[in-house]
């Protein structure tokens, strides 16, 4: 893992998705897959091979906690970061996440021009520990 | 029996006498008998010795002497050619011859050996000479016997060479029978060996008598008065006083040591051991008695004699006998001497009582022989008689007093009858009296007159029935009755009575049981007055109290009410549903039952600092609390308090509200608040990302029209997102969901960064920050990233209201234990009428400006919530026109301490920051100085006009720790004003800076300057006004350095009299005197006369400052010129241009 090259994303909302793969396939350069629901990201995710994860957190049916747990179980994630992009944002929430096994937490609205340099901060953060 | 008292003193006398003497003499006989005791057993014992030695010896020369001649040649060539010649007395004549003669000689020396013998080892005798009456004879060869049955042959030749055979001490036998006369004798054999032949060939025996000895040692021992037993190993007396006891064993009637001493049996026992015994003194034979055992050979212990000593006891104490007779003799006369002499001497003493007595006897009898008691004696018996005297007088002197007193009684007691009448009739209580039968004995005027009598002696003879109230007379004397029978009062009840006119009044009536001398009931005592009046007000009352306690009941909300000691006193039917006691439960118990811990604890606390300071925490304020129902849950309450006196007691009332739905609601509200920010912001992601991509230009150009669309839904995006923030931001803090990280904090770093973040902002509006004051090195405990929302929404708001190009000041300085940060602007101001609205939420000056100045109306209502939560508080001051200026006081670290014992809940309160007044006219420099004090953190208030001075004066009473003053007011001139202030006692002391100031162009600076701590005092000089002056302003703890600046020198030597002891006192007598004198010293105080011969003091004024510490003036003047000196204090004032920095710090040294 010495470059960040694909971003695997799971996000509910469409026009968010929209707004999130310009920011990071034009802006960033990113390969980006994008999956709509728990459910689908889980059965995609392997086949992908992704550099980092992001998740919403508030999705129908699995939300993105849930989804991060079931994540873990595959073996082939093990070493992959995962963070949360997320409107719920409060002091006790973020840590929550963290506890699950995030490593950072994006915070909505973001802004799409620096979404790119913030999502390889991130990696980079995680590639040093 | 009867004894005088001579009789008891001698008897008692004797009585002591002899036991004394008997205790004494008792102690004395048996002590010194012991010592005679112990004494004989010394020396009986050194006797036993001495004489068992002697008998000892006499038995080891017999010993030698055996020896010596059993190793004699003649006695083994003898016994030799005995054997050799088979056993006759042949060829052996010549040696027997030779052993012959040794005998002989032997014999001679030793006059105690009886018998010398050569025995050969067949048992015949080969040499033999006995003395017969002290001559030697050779018994001849046919004489001589042949010894082989005695025993002690055989004993003897087995003995080993060297050994020797000693027989016990018995009586001399010839051919086995006892010779007469007794002669106890000793034999000592030895056997001879000769050719050294294993077998002995021969005996050598001597028989001694020892008849002699044993007499020798009886006769000294006798000599003692002692007597002296000696026996055998067996216990058989071989010596004894009586001679018949001896050698019983010899002559068939056995007498033993044991049979007249049995404690001795053990001595004769083979393994007693010791040779020494002391018998106990025995009562029995009265007598002291010891033995010892004397052993023949050391090898053989078990043969042995013993000697024994005694002495009766009445010749070891025969001497002491006759001493005590003696003794017992004179003590029997002394005895009878003393008795004799005790009795006269009483009989003397006791006399003149006997004359005391014969005369009280006679002055009973009627006889006065007063004068003949011995009144003069110094004695006890003389002061018995003088006292007698006394009394006599006394007793006479009080019958004349009590005659006197029976006659004034007995005036006193018609006096108070007839006072009892007047009492009785004047007393507004009806009295009446009945007897047994209810037939009225008596009453009172006014009880005559209700039973419509003319005088009380009508009464007499009728009862009730004969009364207007006839038809409740069997009541009355149902009543009477139970009294007289029950003999109990019945009092106080109420009644109702007719009245002669036949309407009706209500009675408050007590009855009494009437008694006479012999405590029998004889009737009955009736006491009544007339309540109709009170009765009619007590039925207003109830009917008002019934009112008032059902509104109470019926109240919604709770009411309670507590004593002092926060004890419940009423409880009201909605509090019992409430909390959900029953009000008999909680009326009397501690308030604080009704609260959950820790609050319980804490009212205690809080009541009782509240009655001993008075610092009331909620009284007068509602507040939300918890409350503890009886079922133990707790639940939200408001609480409204308020203190009520009643009297000199002070209640509390308290109404409650039970919140809990409003609790509920607000939390539901809060969630709902969350909630729909989390919702909104879901959208806006989606709006800002868009918008941020097209203006980023992302998705490629767009035409210039569209790109300022695209700004406006992009800026309104943006305002949107700061909104939601913002609400989410206080309904965190509020509902306490705000985290906060406090840390250590560089204020300077802080406010430099807070300056760097928000230029931006600034530029946009034209204005500029600018740090004009800051305070080095000064920490604060804070939230970085809240306090910069603080100073982000202050700055903010400062450069909306500013015109382009105007600058915005920001400080920080210290005051007492918190920093205050102030940001300053120079707009508009705030209008009056919204100031107090300030930080409420949504709250905007002027719904016209919103547009124009943005913002969300929540920021000032954040930075109020930020810094309360950092323990510190918000506030401003605002002059329209002028501008506004905003502090934050935060407390500051000290040593790395903080001064906030609680981090968070301390709040700054107004009162912790010295209150300054400012009396000012010109209403531009009042708002400069009331700002610069106010950044350095002195709240103040303004007056305008002397007239405003003194109405604040004396509505805040001792509210100002110091006084600005302008000389030149409008209403009045200063030095007046400053004048009356020090004739009022509240402000005698408050110190005065008088300041002179200009403002200069810009508004900004101020132009003038200010003289410390002045008083203004007016010749002739009060000593006592200038002693307190001077104590107010140095407060130094040295001696203060004072200058005096005076021409007269009568005026300076009062000054200096006055002052000696306080101070170090110079004096200048002229202006060139005095500027020397300031030049080149450092003073604290400077005394300053104006009008000086070669100028005007109050240029000195001008030097005085140029001092790093200028001194504090007190100005010298005549009250009629006090105007002219007015105009010319504030020229000089003017003049001297302080900056400042310098006017602060006089305030400053001043108040800290």
């Amino acid at each position: 893992m010495t470059e960040l090259r694909k971003i695997f994303y799971v996000e509910d909302q469409e026009d968010i998705q929209m707004v999130a793969r310009v920011a990071l396939e034009a802006i960033g350069g990113y390969e980006v897959r994008i999956c709509s629901s728990g459910e689908q990201a889980l059965e995609e995710v392997e086949a992908f091979e992704p550099d980092i994860i992001l998740l919403d957190v508030m999705m129908p049916g699995m939300d993105g906690p849930s989804t991060l747990l079931e994540m873990k179980k595959i073996s082939a994630l093990d070493n992959i970061p995962v963070a949360f992009m997320t409107a719920k944002i409060q002091p006790s929430e973020v840590s929550e996440y963290i506890a699950l096994g995030a490593v950072d937490v994006i915070s909505k609205p973001f802004d799409p021009m620096t979404l790119s340099d913030q999502v390889m901060k991130i990696w980079q953060a995680h590639c040093n520990t | 029996m009867h004894l005088k008292i001579s009789q008891k003193i001698s008897l008692l006398t004797s009585i002591l006498i002899i036991s004394t003497t008997l205790i004494i003499g008792g102690l004395f006989y048996y002590k010194t008998t012991n010592t005679l005791v112990k004494q004989a057993i010394v020396d009986i014992t050194d006797e036993v010795l001495t004489q068992g030695l002697r008998l000892k010896t006499h038995i080891e020369i017999q010993r030698e002497d055996t020896q010596f001649l059993s190793r004699l040649p003649q006695a083994r060539k003898i016994l030799n050619t005995y054997q050799t010649n088979n056993n006759t007395h042949e060829d052996n004549n010549e040696f027997k011859k030779q052993l012959q003669d040794i005998f002989i000689t032997f014999q001679k020396s030793k006059p105690a050996y009886i018998q010398l013998r050569l025995i050969a080892a067949d048992g015949m005798e080969l040499v033999r000479v006995n003395a017969e009456n002290g001559n030697p004879q050779v018994v001849k060869d046919k004489e001589l016997q042949n010894k082989k049955d005695q025993s002690y042959v055989d004993s003897t030749l087995e003995l080993s060479p060297g050994e020797i055979y000693l027989s016990e001490i018995n009586l001399n036998r010839e051919q086995g029978k006892v010779v007469v006369p007794h002669q106890p004798v000793l034999r000592s054999a030895i056997p001879v060996y000769t050719n050294n032949s294993a077998r002995a060939t021969g005996i050598l025996i001597i028989n001694a008598e020892i008849d002699h000895e044993l007499d020798n040692i009886q006769n000294t021992i006798h000599d003692t008065g002692r007597d002296i037993y000696i026996t055998n190993s067996t216990g058989s007396y071989i010596a004894h006083p009586d001679r018949l006891r001896t050698f019983g064993f010899d002559l068939g009637n056995i007498h033993t040591a044991q049979q007249d001493f049995p404690l001795t049996a053990a001595l004769f026992k083979n393994n007693y051991k010791n040779k020494f015994m002391v018998l106990p003194p025995d009562k029995k034979t009265d007598r002291i008695a010891i033995f010892t055992k004397i052993p023949f050979d050391e090898s053989r212990p078990e043969r042995f004699i013993s000697i024994g000593i005694s002495q009766p006891y009445a010749t070891i104490t025969s001497q002491q006998q006759a001493l005590m007779t003696t003794t017992i003799g004179w003590s029997i006369l002394l005895l009878s001497i003393a008795v004799f002499i005790t009795f006269i001497f009483s009989e003397q003493l006791i006399k003149p009582l006997v004359n005391i007595i014969s005369a009280i006897n006679k002055l009973s009898s009627g006889q006065n022989t007063l004068k003949t008691l011995p009144v003069a004696q110094k004695d006890e018996i003389g002061q018995l008689a003088h006292a007698f005297n006394n009394m006599t007088t006394q007793i006479s002197n009080a019958r004349e007093n009590l005659e006197t007193q029976i006659g004034e009684r007995t005036t006193a007691l018609t006096e108070s009858k007839r006072m009892l009448q007047i009492v009785l009739d004047t007393i507004p209580v009806r009295v009446f009296w009945k007897d047994r039968k209810g037939t009225y004995l008596g009453c009172n005027k006014l009880f005559s007159k209700d039973a419509g009598l003319e005088s009380p002696q009508q009464l007499t003879g009728k009862n009730d029935k004969d009364m207007p109230w006839t038809d409740i007379a069997e009541a009355y004397q149902k009543d009477d009755m139970e009294v007289i029978n029950s003999g109990k009062s019945k009092l106080n009840f109420e009644e109702k009575q007719t009245t002669p006119d036949g309407s009706t009044i209500w009675l408050e009536t007590s009855k009494t049981p009437l008694t006479d001398e012999n405590n029998e009931i004889i009737g009955v005592l009736g006491t009544y007055q007339d309540i109709s009046k009170r009765k009619q007000i007590e039925d207003t009352l109830n009917h008002n109290r019934d009112r008032l306690s059902s509104i109470l009941d019926n109240m919604v909300d709770g009411l309670v009410t507590i004593d002092e000691m926060g004890l419940i006193e009423s409880f009201n039917k909605a509090a019992e549903h409430i909390f959900g006691y029953g009000s008999d439960e909680v009326t009397g118990k501690n308030i604080s039952m009704l609260m959950p811990q820790p609050y319980a604890q804490e009212h205690d606390g809080y009541l009782a600092n509240f009655r001993t300071t008075g610092i009331k925490k909620i009284i007068g304020i509602g507040r939300e609390v918890e409350g503890l129902r009886k079922d133990g849950t707790t639940f939200p309450l408001d609480l409204a308090i308020s203190e009520v006196t009643l009297g000199d007691k002070r209640i509390f009332s308290g109404i409650i509200r039970d919140i809990t739905d409003r609790k509920k609601m607000e939390k539901i509200k809060n969630e709902f608040i969350s909630t729909v920010s989390h919702e909104l912001r879901t959208p806006l992601t989606s709006i800002r990302g868009s918008l941020g991509l097209l203006n980023g230009g992302a998705v490629g150009e767009l035409p210039e029209q569209a790109r300022e669309m695209l700004k406006i839904a992009s800026n309104n995006t943006e305002r949107l997102l700061i909104l939601i923030n913002d609400i989410l931001d206080i309904q965190k803090i509020e509902s306490g969901n705000m985290a906060f990280d406090f840390k250590p904090l560089k204020l300077t770093e802080f406010l430099e960064q807070a300056l760097i973040d928000n230029k931006a902002y600034g530029d946009q509006y034209g204005v500029s920050f600018k740090l004009t004051q800051t305070t080095e090195h000064i920490q604060v405990f804070a939230d970085r990233s809240r306090l910069m929302q603080v100073m982000s929404n202050l700055l903010s708001n400062a450069a909306k209201f500013s015109s382009a190009g105007d600058t915005i000041e920001i400080t920080s300085a210290i005051h007492k234990d918190s920093v205050r940060i102030s940001v300053t602007d120079h707009g508009p101001g705030i209008p009056l009428e919204f100031q107090p609205r300030l930080f409420e939420k949504f709250s905007q000056s002027d719904s016209s400006d919103t547009r124009q100045k943005g913002g969300t109306g929540l920021g000032l209502s954040i930075s109020k919530l930020i810094a309360e939560q950092h323990g510190g508080r918000i506030g401003f001051i605002s002059q329209q026109g002028i501008g506004s200026c905003f502090y934050i006081d935060l407390p500051r670290i000290i040593d790395n301490i903080t001064c906030v014992t609680n981090n968070l809940h301390r709040q700054l309160s107004a009162t912790d920051n010295a209150r300054i007044l400012i009396i000012e006219d010109d209403q531009d420099i009042a708002a400069l100085l009331q700002r610069m004090l106010l950044e350095s953190g002195f709240d103040s208030d303004i007056a305008y006009s002397a007239t405003d001075a003194r109405h604040l004066l004396f509505d805040k009473k001792n509210y100002y720790q110091l006084i600005t003053l302008d000389i030149m007011l409008p209403d009045e001139d200063g030095i007046q004003l400053l004048n009356s202030l020090r004739q009022q006692v509240e402000t005698a002391t408050t110190p005065v800076v008088v300041i002179s100031v200009k403002a200069d162009e810009t508004r900004q600076r101020l132009k003038g300057g200010a003289i410390g701590v002045i008083d203004w005092l007016s010749k002739p000089i009060d000593e006592l006004r200038l002693k307190q002056t001077i104590l107010a302003a140095t407060r130094s703890p040295d001696r203060p350095q004072i200058l005096h600046i005076e021409d007269e020198e009568d005026v300076h030597k009062i000054v200096a009299t006055m002052l000696d002891e306080e101070c170090e006192l110079s004096w200048a007598k002229s202006y060139t005197e005095a500027s020397q004198l300031l030049n080149s010293g450092q003073f604290d105080l400077v005394l300053l006369d104006i009008g000086l011969p070669d100028g005007n003091g109050l240029d000195l004024i001008k030097l005085m400052e140029q001092h790093d510490k200028p001194p504090q003036i007190i100005i010298f003047s005549a009250q009629n010129v006090a105007k002219e000196y007015a105009d010319r204090v504030n020229t000089v004032l003017i003049k001297s241009r302080h900056s400042n920095q310098q006017l602060l710090d006089i305030i400053h040294g001043i108040i800290h």
